[in-house]
């Protein structure tokens, strides 16, 4: 039976506010943690950026019994404005956060979800260093198959994705770790790599020719001479 | 030959910056012309994640900041250094910022590269590739998320010279200097 009464709190780490495959996959989580009677609370790490940002994220932390951190891989790495919200919370003096559960999604436009394991690792430090219980977390490969659509909306494609976040809540709502085997879903590509690269190559070459670029898209602007 | 570092320290971070100080000496002193970047001073706007620096305005960021002026530095340059206080393991923000606009210099297309898909390169010859943390004092599990982040890095710049360490603030000036000396041999800068 879960516990009630328990908050949980996304931190979107994506720049591209509500609509993209890092807020597709934490709301995905958030809805399935509400249905086992957990609130939701969400909140823009690039809001955090001004001090009544940092403000609203402190409040919004220490109201928070499960901290969910969803990104998308930026070299290698959290986005700049995450760290820096991250940066804020470490910097919070008289914290007591030995209870709270931090949770990580990430997803990089490679294939390979084992391309996110630095991001994965920087954020179990950060839930050291603050005290902060690390659960583990989900990485994503080609998270540019989304395209801005929901989960639900993606049929049979995201069906380990879907899988994983609904395992992954139940063991949240439990206050249990997010389980390997969800990690293990989680990894699964929908489609085959040579497929997702083709396509993804061929879909830069429409996009610049859209734009009326195609012919520069190798320009080297910055070359000498 | 020209060094191009982003330093990702704050400025009141004393030790960080007597760590910097000695690195900057070194490479003037073997004769390399450094080109700073002081991020927590420049206005460097978030990537937007876009994509526009691919398919729009090839090679150049739809942003007109000075987070430019650092990728086109980093694309002229025959050495770049990550210079940073190790951040949970990993880059503080204010380097952050700039490494996240960096993407306008590499291609969108995918390739494989070493076993896994990376972007191409936009530019022939990529830079010796160095990234300098400091920490107060030895902490093996950052230490170890660091060097793997670096190595990460490393592959995505296609940086076949490479090498990344962490230097103690709490250690004296000698061993900071033998330690930045022997990361920047491993990383090809042999005239140190």
């Amino acid at each position: 039976m879960s516990e009630k009464g328990k908050q949980a709190l996304l931190l979107l780490g994506s720049p591209h506010a509500w609509g993209g495959t890092s807020a597709a996959l934490g709301l995905y989580l958030l809805d399935q943690l509400s249905g086992h009677g957990i609130a939701a609370e969400k909140l823009a790490a690039q809001a955090a950026l001004s001090a009544a940002g940092r403000d609203d994220l402190l409040r919004a932390v220490e109201a928070a019994d499960i901290i969910i951190l969803s990104f998308p891989l930026y070299v290698d790495s959290l986005p700049a404005s995450l760290i820096a919200a991250l940066e804020s919370l470490a910097a919070a003096k008289e914290r007591n956060w030995t209870a709270k559960q931090l949770v990580c999604l990430v997803n990089c436009g490679f294939p390979e979800a084992e391309q996110c394991r630095p991001a994965l690792a920087i954020c179990r430090r950060f839930a050291v260093e603050t005290g902060m219980r690390p659960a583990d977390g989900l990485a994503f490969g080609m998270g540019g198959i989304l395209g801005g659509k929901q989960l639900d909306e993606m049929g049979g494609m995201m069906k380990n994705a879907r899988a994983a976040l609904e395992m992954s809540a139940a063991a949240l709502s439990r206050g249990e770790d997010i389980p390997a085997a969800a990690v293990a879903l989680m990894a699964k590509t929908p489609i085959p790599n040579w497929l997702y690269t083709a396509v993804g190559n061929y879909s830069w070459k429409a996009l610049a020719k859209k734009n009326g670029v195609a012919v520069k898209l190798k320009d080297r602007p910055y070359c000498q001479g | 030959m020209r060094a191009v570092i982003l330093n990702g320290a704050a400025g009141d971070d004393a030790a960080a910056g007597s760590v910097y100080q000695t690195l900057t000496d070194l490479l003037r002193q073997a004769g390399w012309t450094v080109d700073e970047f002081i991020l927590q001073d420049m206005n460097i706007a978030p990537c937007l994640g876009c994509f526009g620096c691919w398919t729009k305005t090839p090679g150049v960021c739809v942003i007109d900041d000075a987070g430019r002026e650092v990728a086109k530095a980093a694309a002229r340059c025959d050495l770049e250094i990550f210079f940073t206080p190790v951040t949970f393991g990993g880059y503080s923000a204010a380097l952050k910022k700039a490494v996240d606009r960096l993407i306008p210099n590499l291609l969108p297309f995918f390739l494989k590269y070493q076993g896994e898909v990376h972007h191409s390169l936009r530019y022939a010859s990529p830079p010796r590739f160095v990234v300098i943390g400091t920490m107060p004092e030895a902490e093996a599990e950052s230490e170890e998320i660091f060097r793997t982040l670096a190595g990460r890095n490393a592959i995505n710049l296609h940086a076949d010279n490479h090498a990344a360490g962490v230097a103690y603030t709490g250690a004296g000036p000698d061993t900071v200097r033998e330690k930045l000396v022997s990361i920047l041999r491993e990383g090809g800068v042999g005239d140190v």
